[in-house]
């Protein structure tokens, strides 16, 4: 009998401590799962490939989507208005930010950071990304992937004929013009010019170191100022003459196409162009690019009116999310330093940590581009388009009209009488000027 | 008879339950949100009745009037090079009667390839600099052509890559059509001695009129609605060349996310391609026959 009690004690006890060890082994996060939906990218891919760590040490399950960029806007959106709630976490972009945080479709994330801040925070993000992605005082979204506008030139070619890195625009345009050769398809500048919203943060950088702005004080549309007209026509002038043929047509990729091919001499367009112009595989100029800052406008040194085009996109909670503490902690290892610091070897060139663009990877990787790159980060001012909910209409509008003129199809002056009249109405059903 | 029957409704139920969910029911939801104030970007202002203040804003746009012009080139020069280049296949095809079943499936290739990937590919060879059909041109001799490049070329090129592409369905339909015809009269005309040219005209013609309105019927109400190669090869662009009626709808609904104005334009497009379908029904007879 005695013995019978002992021995139940025994296991008694080894029971007891048994379970306590299973409480202890429980993941904070047993049975959650956090549904993400972002681009299908390099850095997505980079990212996906560290997922089961997270799982592993949180317990959290992952669903991870990706899509293009088109589908995932509908994706998005289809779920925010119908407030289902399912993807925790979306990709939001800049653009977007106004509009979805006006609709209350996000969180904002400032009591997070108040009171939730985990050990994976990223503490510096930066600052032209963050602003990026403020609406109304509060930040929407952590910067998961950003880019500035940066020259790329054919150091070769420039070497050969003895031209000096442009500081102006008329040196840019001088430099376009002694590295055209049409008779042998070789072009000197080449630019996004296509019709929609995919221009503007090309053609407007420029626009803004002319003087012109999107819209006045007063908020009405400033694209018929003299200044902006000047910027448009400078544009203009520069492609038609010293860009390839069908430049009208050219989206982010046929700039790159022509550059990498090249038949171009040099390119203005994103600092994330780094990664596949650099690539062996992708590019037939590699080891002959040169990087630099844009050159100033005529209205104003670099350092009060840089060609900034500056694009964030950023990852943010969905408002009707039922798992609001899991997302807000996977959302900060998404973006975190290491996860970043991580990703830079797998292809990802939109780093938004300045302590990962500083690291000794990222430099080694890109060691011309990445001293351009920070100083034009330093450079860049979000200023140049304005962050209202409105803002994809309007850009749409510009894209167009603009695209117009570069097509042959209006004068600059025709097209932004047009761009006028339909930036007014949309403003107007907005209510702005009652 | 047969509609008294009562399994006549259980069977046709399952049919109809679908039609409804899929069909109806969004139809009637969309004329619904035609006459509100519906912006997926402004959930705290509702869903209001504004009347007709959606179609009012369009019919006053210019850019709605220009989209509808180039969705009419489009339509009118598409289908009807379809309808000629799908003709001929057909014909070709009818005439070869042994080597038919291994044409056939090559001639269907375009038609069942993704939209998206047709757009794509086209695109890439339309460049003007590093594209192949430029490369080919050079080749032989001829200057390269601003395919994407400038809005008469650009009008062009779309209009060619949907025949590429559609011009096989028309082929299906008259060629399963030819196949179908009667012998006696192609005999008969050949023992009045008819030329080629006289049998085509007074025989196959008229007799596969019922066939040719289903085809042309058929390409005209997808060419009216057709998005996906466009916006991938021009976006529409340059300038506005071949921005057509789905495309501006496209940006209306979901870019600017704007419901109401979205399905107002949808139910405008409604209207006219009705006015199209009844007008081919009228002056196009039902009933193939020799006059």
């Amino acid at each position: 009998m005695k013995r019978r009690l002992v021995g139940f004690g025994v296991v008694l006890l080894v029971c007891v401590f048994g379970m306590s060890g299973f409480a202890f082994a429980q993941k904070p996060y047993e049975g959650v799962t956090v549904t993400v939906i972002t681009w299908d990218t390099a850095t997505a891919r980079a990212i996906e490939k560290m997922l089961p760590e997270f799982e592993e040490k949180t317990g959290m399950k992952i669903d991870w989507n990706v899509f293009s960029e088109p589908v995932l806007r509908e994706k998005v959106m289809a779920d925010l208005a119908a407030r289902t709630g399912v993807y925790d976490i979306f990709l939001l972009d800049s653009w977007q930010t106004a509009r979805y945080a006006r609709a209350g479709y996000v969180i904002p994330l400032d009591e997070l950071l108040a009171t939730k801040r985990s050990e994976y925070f990223c503490e510096d993000f930066a600052p032209v990304y963050l602003d990026a992605l403020k609406y109304d005082g509060k930040l929407w979204g952590l910067p998961y992937y950003g880019v500035v506008g940066i020259l790329m030139y054919r150091k070769d070619l420039f070497e050969e004929r003895g031209i000096s890195v442009p500081e102006t625009v008329d040196q840019l345009t001088e430099a376009a013009a002694k590295l055209t050769d049409k008779s042998k398809q070789m072009y000197g500048i080449a630019m996004r010019a296509i019709k929609g919203e995919d221009n503007p943060i090309i053609s407007t950088s420029w626009t803004w170191v002319f003087g012109g702005e999107w819209l006045d004080e007063n908020m009405k549309p400033g694209v018929t100022s003299p200044e902006f007209i000047a910027g448009v026509k400078w544009f203009e002038d520069l492609l038609r003459n010293y860009g390839p043929p069908d430049v009208s047509r050219y989206s982010w990729l046929e700039v790159q196409n022509i550059f990498v091919t090249g038949h171009a001499g040099i390119i203005f367009d994103a600092s994330d162009f780094v990664g596949r112009i650099e690539d062996p595989e992708l590019s037939q100029i590699v080891g002959k690019i040169g990087y630099a800052l844009a050159p100033a406008g005529p209205c104003c040194p670099i350092t009060e009116r840089y060609p900034s085009h500056l694009f964030t996109a950023g990852m943010a909670i969905n408002a009707d999310s039922k798992n609001v503490d899991g997302a807000w902690l996977f959302l900060q290892w998404m973006t975190s330093k290491e996860v970043q610091q991580r990703s830079v070897g797998m292809g990802n060139t939109g780093i938004t940590s300045v302590s990962v663009l500083q690291s000794e990877e990222f430099r080694s990787a890109y060691p011309t581009a990445v001293p351009v790159i920070l100083r034009a980060m330093e450079l860049a001012n979000p200023e140049y388009m304005p962050h209202i909910p409105e803002y994809p209409e309007l850009c749409e509008i510009i894209g167009t009209q603009i695209s117009r003129v570069v097509a042959g199809e209006a004068t600059p002056e025709e097209a932004m009488k047009v761009a006028y009249d339909e930036m007014y109405k949309v403003l107007e059903q907005a209510g702005y000027y009652k | 008879m047969i509609l008294q029957r009562k399994s006549f409704l259980v069977l046709a139920l399952p049919a109809l339950a679908v039609l409804v969910i899929v069909s109806i029911y969004p139809f009637v939801a969309c004329v619904n949100n035609s006459f509100r104030f519906y912006d997926l970007t402004r959930p705290s202002e509702g869903k209001p009745w504004v009347g007709l203040t959606n179609y009012g804003l369009l019919l006053g746009d210019v850019r709605f009037w220009h989209s509808i012009k180039v969705t009419l080139y489009f339509v009118a020069f598409g289908v009807g090079a379809q309808l000629l280049l799908g003709f001929a296949m057909a014909s070709l095809l009818n005439s070869l009667e042994r080597v038919s079943k291994v044409i056939l499936p090559v001639f269907l290739v375009p038609m069942v390839i993704i939209p998206v990937v047709v757009g794509l590919n086209w695109r890439l060879m339309y460049d003007q600099t590093l594209g192949i059909i430029n490369y080919l041109l050079n080749a032989l001799g001829f200057p390269s052509q601003p395919w994407l490049g400038s809005g008469f070329h650009a009008m062009l090129s779309v209009i060619l890559t949907d025949t590429w592409e559609w011009s096989p369905l028309v082929f299906l339909i008259l060629y399963s059509g030819m196949k179908a015809l009667p012998t006696e009269p192609y005999e008969a005309a050949k023992i009045d001695g008819a030329t080629g040219f006289q049998i085509l005209t007074n025989v196959t013609l008229p007799l596969l009129k019922p066939v040719i309105l289903i085809a042309i019927l058929i390409r005209t109400i997808d060419a009216f609605k057709w998005f996906d190669t466009i916006y991938i090869m021009t976006s529409g662009g340059p300038g506005m060349a071949t921005e057509t009626a789905s495309m501006y709808s496209y940006l209306i609904a979901f870019n600017f996310f704007n419901i109401g104005k979205g399905s107002a334009f949808s139910v405008l497009m409604l209207a006219l391609v009705n006015v199209f379908c009844v007008f081919y029904a009228r002056i196009i007879p039902r009933e193939g026959g020799l006059g």
